[in-house]
């Protein structure tokens, strides 16, 4: 079940950044003969925030979001799981607030329009609160397991166990 | 502002992910200040509606192709040829791939990851010693992030409302100098130690000529990309979405090596990358409208002008400040929220926008090279096995050559400039 959910937000994840591939391209190709397509920016430009959410979320499931683990990577096993337990519900915390309130602003936003191409602007706004329950919800799932299995292994929760396979494209 | 830096570096010290730790630190901001949180949720949102922005999934996911499509392979055996004749053959094999790379990817850590996993291996089997290899091919990953496509000269441009275009022309010359710089330092100790050539003396015209056909798609590809980008046709997002189409069509129709499996494969790592780059951008979108509130740039700026008052003392002082700044903290945080401190900073004082951003992104890149804190420096050593002891002690001399060439960068605007005046 999950892996089907997993499965699905990779394939939607992919196929949206294939169509804003397009629909630049497709911008680019026809102001070049003098036709600008305005609602081709525009719609390239709502699909990629929830690209970025959605990105995110997948980055969080392998654990690849950068942090410094310096000092805590001197810390022995369970602390080191307790303290990222403590720091993962300060997290669920700030994404569950930041998914009220966005959830608010686009209620009370609802007529604005995106630019000239008439896209409701709702329809950025509501990616902030989706994608933070998408977050959260993600990161509660990983600080589960780590508790769970507490008494038999010491599992961290930000960080992967391995440090061989990073392979992120950060300037 | 006092409270959202002091959670920032609490939370990133405890090991929280930086991007987290930045949402946190901005709302905490909101949470306690005068304006209402949900201009904050405004902030994040707003942070994502900006063209410019698009050309970072675009050059990223071009950079995953390119490795599916051949252009990669290509490239190494055009570097190959050109320089492994010279003393330390394989390291300068290394830096001249770089330099390359640098024309199709914007990414120094994606740069370096593939060199260790791909070279590396063969420069130890020749007796480079480890810590050698891996500060030759971590430092001169620095070359693939100032030569065009640049993913941080983009967010400087982005977040500092500097063309990105007049950017991208004046990486050119400090990367061209990088590779030089990092040559001469690697031949001079590849010469004390005897590591040794691997041709008997420099190539054939007709081997030279061979090989740069052979890579001719790659080659290309960053011309017409500065062509595109130099007339003012395109705008660097379009010039993104071509990138990828090129790609495309190279690995499929040209190479024939792109598979359908490969696509999807870019597709899902660009995705991820994207979204690790971009939730740390749309959280720090709250912590950029706490800092233009606060006034935190006229503040600092008075502290500095007290000090001194000549722009190029000012900009080094910002710089040492950056380069300390970049040992701890990853380069794409420290752009984007040093950014609208500090040009508006040093910008009144007559200096250019883009001189300064081919300063400060090479200063905070190199960052990732350095420790304690360095993606570059970490993903090397461990794909090399490589101590970071002895990392450290190997990557001196080629950090200083960086160092000299920051300050000759520094002291003579004009090199940095002079092909983007000339341009555009």
């Amino acid at each position: 079940m999950t892996g089907t959910l997993y499965k699905a937000e990779a394939l939607l994840a992919n196929v949206l950044l294939a169509v804003i591939v397009f629909l630049v391209f497709g911008a680019g190709i026809t102001r070049w003969f003098g036709y600008p397509l305005v609602w081709s920016v525009d719609l390239a430009q709502l699909l990629f925030v929830w690209v970025s959410f959605l990105g995110a979320d997948m980055a969080l499931r392998k654990r690849a979001h950068i942090g410094i683990d310096y000092l805590v990577r001197r810390l022995p096993g369970r602390p080191r799981v307790l303290l990222d337990a403590l720091l993962a519900a300060v997290c669920v915390a700030f994404l569950g607030i930041m998914a009220v309130l966005g959830y608010r602003l686009t209620m009370l936003n609802l007529e604005r329009l995106y630019g000239d191409s008439g896209i409701p602007y709702a329809l950025v706004t509501i990616a902030v609160p989706a994608g933070c329950v998408m977050l959260a919800s993600t990161l509660i799932g990983q600080a589960w397991t780590s508790l769970s299995r507490l008494r038999t292994e010491a599992r961290p929760i930000f960080v992967a166990e391995s440090r061989g396979e990073i392979e992120e494209m950060v300037p | 502002m006092i409270l959202l830096a002091v959670t920032f570096f609490v939370l990133m010290i405890l090991g929280l992910p930086v991007a987290f730790a930045i949402g946190i630190a901005g709302f905490s901001f909101f949470a306690t200040g005068p304006m209402p949180p949900s201009i904050g949720v405004q902030q994040v949102a707003s942070a994502s509606q900006s063209f410019p922005l698009l050309a970072v999934p675009f050059f990223v996911l071009a950079g995953h192709m390119m490795n599916r499509t051949g252009i990669t392979s290509r490239l190494i055996g055009c570097s190959s040829v050109l320089v492994s004749w010279m003393a330390g053959g394989l390291a300068q094999v290394c830096i001249v791939l770089s330099a390359l790379m640098g024309g199709v990817s914007g990414s120094a850590v994606a740069d370096a990851a593939m060199e260790a996993r791909i070279l590396g291996p063969s420069l130890i089997a020749r007796g480079y010693s480890r810590g050698f290899t891996a500060a030759v091919i971590a430092v001169s990953s620095l070359i693939t992030a100032t030569i065009p496509p640049s993913l941080g000269l983009i967010l400087y441009g982005f977040v500092g409302n500097v063309s990105i275009g007049r950017l991208f022309l004046a990486g050119i010359v400090p990367g061209l100098l990088m590779m030089g710089f990092l040559m001469v330092t690697a031949w001079l100790i590849a010469r004390r130690r005897g590591y040794g050539t691997e041709a008997k003396g420099p190539p054939s015209f007709a081997a030279v000529r061979r090989a740069v056909a052979d890579a001719k798609w790659a080659l290309l590809f960053p011309l017409a990309l500065l062509l595109a980008i130099r007339g003012g046709l395109f705008t660097p997002s379009e010039v993104g979405a071509f990138a990828v189409v090129y790609a495309g069509v190279v690995g499929f129709v040209l190479h024939r090596e792109l598979t359908w499996k490969g696509l999807v494969e870019a597709l899902t790592e660009a995705v991820v990358d994207t979204g690790m780059i971009m939730l740390i951008i749309l959280f720090s979108g709250m912590v950029g409208y706490a800092i233009v509130f606060e006034q935190a740039p006229q503040t600092i700026a008075a502290a500095l002008t007290a000090l001194t008052q000549e722009p190029v003392l000012v900009v080094a002082l910002v710089l040492v400040f950056l380069f300390v700044a970049g040992l701890f903290v990853e380069s794409t945080v420290l752009v984007l929220l040093l950014t609208p401190i500090f040009l508006p900073i040093v910008q009144p004082l007559g200096v250019d926008g883009v001189h300064f951003g081919i300063l400060m992104m090479t200063v905070v890149t190199l960052g990732s090279m350095t420790p304690p804190v360095g993606v570059a420096m970490y993903t090397v050593c461990s794909l090399l096995d490589c101590p970071v002891e002895e990392y450290v002690v190997e990557s001196l001399p080629f950090v200083g050559a960086v160092l000299v060439l920051i300050t000759v960068l520094t002291l003579w605007p004009g090199l940095v400039l002079f092909v983007p005046n000339a341009l555009m």
